[in-house]
C-alpha cells in the first residue's frame, strides 16, 4: 500500500497525451488537404501559361504555313495532279492514219474521214472499184490490232463514177 | 477541453469538404461542358494542342523543303504552265496552230476559240488559328477537311483547214505532240470540190475541234489540311512525262507598239 499513488492527476496525463495525438493526425490531414487544394490552383496556372505558349506558338506557326511560298508549292501539286490526267488522253491520230495505210489495198481510197474522241471511233467513206475490193477491204480492216471493232455499214454503187461507195466503223482499241 | 474536443470533428469535416466541394472539381469536370476544365483536361487538352503544334511543324518544315526544290527549278514550274495554262491564253492558240500548219504549206481557213465550259472554282473557307488563352472551348469550327482546290476549266478550239493529206497528217500529228495540254475531240476531212476555193487535186478541207484546258492559280491558302504538306518531296514526273512525250513548243507573242489614226482605213 506505500507504493500506492493516491494522487489524481496521473490518470488525467495518460488519457491527454493520446487525444492530443490523435488530434494532431488530424490537423496534419487537414493541412495536407489545404495544401492540395491550393497545390491544383498552382498548378491549374502552370497549365493555362503551358496552354497560352502552345497555342501562341500554333498561331505563329500556322500564320508562317499560309503566309509564305506555300501558294505556289500547292498549286504546283494540283497542277501536277490534273496534268498527268489530261496527259494520259486523247489519240495520236496520224498513228490511226498511218495503220488504215498499212492496211489500205491499193487502187481504192477514202472519200471522207470522220474521227469521233469521245467514242474512240473512226467512221471512213471508201471508194472501190468494186464488190470483191469491198470485201478485201473490210478483212483487211479487222486484222488490224489497232481496231477492235470493224462494222462494214452499207455499199452502194456509185454508176456516174462506176465506184462502189461503202461505210465503216471502226471502234479503236 | 471543450474546444479541443470540438476542433477534431471539425478538422475532419471540413477536410471532407474540402475535397468532396473543391479539390475534386478543381481536378476535374467529370466531362461536363458546362463546368470549367479540370486539372486533368487541362492536361489532356494541353497534350492534343502538343500533338497539333508538332504536326503544323512538322508540315512547315516539309513545305519548306518544297518550297527550295520549286526555287530551284524555275524552269519545271514554267513547263507546267505552259502545259496547263493559268488563262485560256487565245492569243498563242491563234498563233501557235497558224504558224504550225503555215509551216507545212497548210492553208488556215479559220480558227475559233469557244468560250470555256468547266467547274467554277470552289469557294475557299477560312479558319481562324488557335486562339491564345481559350482553354475551353474548340479552337477550329466549321472547316472542310481539306483546302479545296480549283479544278482545270476547258474550252473548245474549232480549227479548219484546206491542205493535202501528207500536210494534214504531219499537223495532226504536231498538235498532238504540241506542249500544252489538247485532245482532238472530232475530226472530219473531206475532198475539197474543185469549183471551191482551191482547183487543185487532192486538197482536203479539215474540220477539227479540240479540247483544251488552263487551270486558274490558287489564290491563297487558308488551310493547312491538304495531303501536299504530307510529302517529302514535290512530284516532279509529270514535267518530265511532259518534256519526253510532247515537243512541240508553246510559245507566247509579245505585244507590239500600235497606233492608228482612222480605225476603219488599212
Amino acid at each position: 500500500m506505500a507504493n500506492v499513488n493516491l494522487s489524481a492527476g496521473a490518470g488525467e496525463d495518460f488519457g491527454g497525451s493520446s487525444s492530443g495525438g490523435g488530434l494532431g493526425l488530424i490537423f496534419l490531414v487537414f493541412l495536407i488537404v489545404v495544401g492540395l487544394y491550393g497545390g491544383t490552383f498552382f498548378y491549374g496556372s502552370v497549365l493555362d501559361k503551358d496552354m497560352e505558349k502552345v497555342q501562341n506558338d500554333y498561331a505563329l506557326a500556322y500564320s508562317n504555313l499560309v503566309s509564305g511560298e506555300a501558294k505556289e508549292v500547292v498549286d504546283f501539286a494540283n497542277r501536277s495532279d490534273i496534268s498527268k490526267g489530261l496527259l494520259s488522253k486523247g489519240e495520236d491520230t496520224s498513228k490511226i492514219f498511218s495503220e488504215i495505210e498499212r492496211v489500205m489495198l491499193p487502187g481504192i481510197y477514202l472519200d471522207s474521214y470522220e474521227y469521233k474522241g469521245d467514242e474512240k471511233s473512226v467512221s471512213v467513206k471508201v471508194v472501190c472499184n468494186n464488190f470483191d475490193e469491198v470485201g478485201k477491204q473490210l478483212v483487211n480492216f479487222k486484222s488490224s490490232d489497232m481496231f477492235d471493232l470493224v462494222r462494214g455499214n452499207s455499199a452502194l454503187a456509185d454508176v456516174a463514177k462506176n465506184k462502189i461507195i461503202f461505210s465503216v466503223d471502226l471502234k479503236i482499241k | 477541453m471543450k474546444i479541443r474536443l470540438l476542433l477534431a470533428p471539425l478538422l475532419i469535416v471540413m477536410s471532407v469538404v474540402m475535397a468532396i466541394w473543391f479539390i475534386y472539381p478543381a481536378y476535374t469536370n467529370g466531362g461536363d461542358s458546362l463546368k470549367p476544365l479540370g486539372i486533368k483536361e487541362k492536361r489532356e487538352k494541353l497534350k492534343e494542342e502538343k500533338e497539333k503544334l508538332s504536326k503544323i511543324e512538322g508540315k512547315t518544315r516539309r513545305m519548306s523543303a518544297m518550297s527550295s526544290q520549286l526555287r530551284s527549278s524555275a524552269e519545271d514550274q514554267e513547263a507546267l504552265r505552259n502545259y496547263l495554262p493559268v488563262s485560256m491564253g487565245e492569243e498563242s492558240l491563234f498563233d501557235n496552230i497558224n504558224f504550225n500548219a503555215s509551216s507545212l504549206g497548210i492553208y488556215v481557213a479559220g480558227i475559233t476559240v469557244l468560250s470555256p465550259r468547266g467547274v467554277p472554282s470552289p469557294a475557299v473557307v477560312a479558319q481562324e488559328p488557335a486562339v491564345p488563352g481559350d482553354l475551353s472551348s474548340s479552337v477550329v469550327t466549321g472547316m472542310p477537311a481539306e483546302i479545296p482546290m480549283p479544278k482545270e476549266v476547258t474550252f473548245e478550239t474549232k480549227i479548219v483547214l484546206l491542205g493535202d493529206y501528207p500536210k494534214i497528217k504531219d499537223f495532226l500529228g504536231k498538235m498532238y505532240l504540241y506542249r500544252r495540254a489538247n485532245e482532238l475531240t472530232s475530226l472530219e476531212v473531206k475532198k475539197m470540190e474543185k469549183s471551191e476555193a482551191s482547183s487543185a487535186e487532192g486538197v482536203l478541207q479539215v474540220d477539227a475541234v479540240f479540247k483544251m484546258a488552263h487551270l486558274q492559280e490558287l489564290d491563297k491558302i487558308t488551310n493547312v489540311e491538304t495531303p501536299v504538306f504530307e510529302k517529302d518531296s514535290l512530284d516532279k514526273s509529270v514535267v518530265s512525262e511532259i518534256r519526253s512525250k510532247k515537243n512541240v513548243e508553246v510559245f507566247y507573242p509579245d505585244p507590239v507598239p500600235g497606233g492608228k489614226e482612222n480605225l476603219f482605213a488599212p
